[in-house]
């Protein structure tokens, strides 16, 4: 996906400097419809980036989550290997409670179901957003053949 | 996914090798982070050495800030406090310790492992796109050369 963005942004690179070289060449009606496109292709283009961004957001977010699940997986297993020997305490503030093994063990549990369902939101939502993302792509390759069509450069040009 | 790297346009191979390079820092990173990880637990094991029965009972200076000191008797060769993550504590003998560390150092090294062919790939691919970037840099170069007289629609 980061590719294709990358693709895209250097293709609109090239409508910008289309545009200078469309405006020294010819100032007709041309240049005046080539405008209006260009100002929606501008405004799609800002709602595109701001898409982007949401979804880094929420990627961020569910990056953080799985960091998260892995720290609680490791203290999972590390709970799972001791016995009643072993005292158990738990950080609070600047103090070193003690606290029932099994007890820990249920907290932790209940952290690792409580991730793993935040990680699945997260997931369903980005899968939503990617889609948004897609179709928003053709409207702007769509809007930008429109443009360099009236600006009578040959499409799809490298 | 296989693609043919000839077939791609030089701003698709520019995007790439950027994406490329991220990846290929991103994985250093994550090395250089597992590592220090690694040399902590392997610094935190090696104290454990000092615990022994040899050493019980002998009077120590306990730091209760980096500039101050106070005396005090080692009193328990037996029994230390691990951080075992998110918060939790758990008291152990030296030789669950020991294990536990061991654990931990195994856990990082079989994870560097991992990373590792990762990222000689990534630089095998990189590579790979910087020369194929380099060979179309070339064709274009002699392509306008030869159509320098020609006028295009």
């Amino acid at each position: 996906m980061e590719r294709k963005t990358a693709v895209l942004e250097a293709s609109l690179n090239r409508v910008e400097s289309g545009r200078i070289h469309g405006g020294l060449k010819s100032n007709l009606t041309s240049g005046i419809m080539a405008e209006a496109i260009q100002k929606k292709l501008q405004s799609e283009l800002e709602k595109y980036q701001q898409m982007q961004k949401d979804v880094s957001k929420s990627m961020s977010a569910r990056h953080k989550l799985e960091t998260q699940l892995t720290e609680n997986n490791i203290v999972k297993e590390e709970l799972d290997l001791l016995d009643s020997e072993n005292t158990v305490y738990k950080l609070i503030g600047p103090v070193l409670v003690k606290q029932d093994l099994d007890e820990a063990k249920a907290t932790v549990n209940k952290r690792l179901e409580y991730i793993n369902g935040e990680i699945q939101r997260y997931e369903t939502l980005l899968k939503e957003m990617e889609r948004k993302l897609d179709q928003h792509r053709e409207v702007l390759s769509s809007l930008q053949q429109e443009y360099q069509r009236a600006q009578g450069r040959p499409v799809g040009k490298v | 996914m296989a693609v043919n790297l000839t077939e791609l346009s030089l701003p698709q191979l520019e995007g790439l090798k950027g994406q490329l390079e991220q990846e290929i820092e991103f994985l250093t990173t994550s090395i250089g982070q597992l590592k220090i990880a690694q040399t902590k637990y392997v610094e935190a094991k090696d104290s454990l050495g000092v615990l022994g029965k040899d050493n019980a009972g002998k009077e120590l200076l306990v730091p209760l800030t980096s500039s101050m000191y106070v005396p005090g008797t080692l009193s328990d060769v037996e029994h230390v406090l691990v951080d075992v993550g998110t918060g939790y504590y758990v008291e152990k003998n030296v030789e669950e310790t020991k294990e536990f560390f061991k654990r931990k150092i195994d856990f990082l090294t079989k994870q560097i492992e991992k990373i590792q062919p990762a990222l000689q790939e990534k630089h095998a691919m990189k590579q790979a796109v910087i020369e194929v970037m380099n060979m179309k840099i070339q064709q274009l170069h002699s392509q306008q050369a030869s159509q320098a007289g020609t006028a295009k629609a």
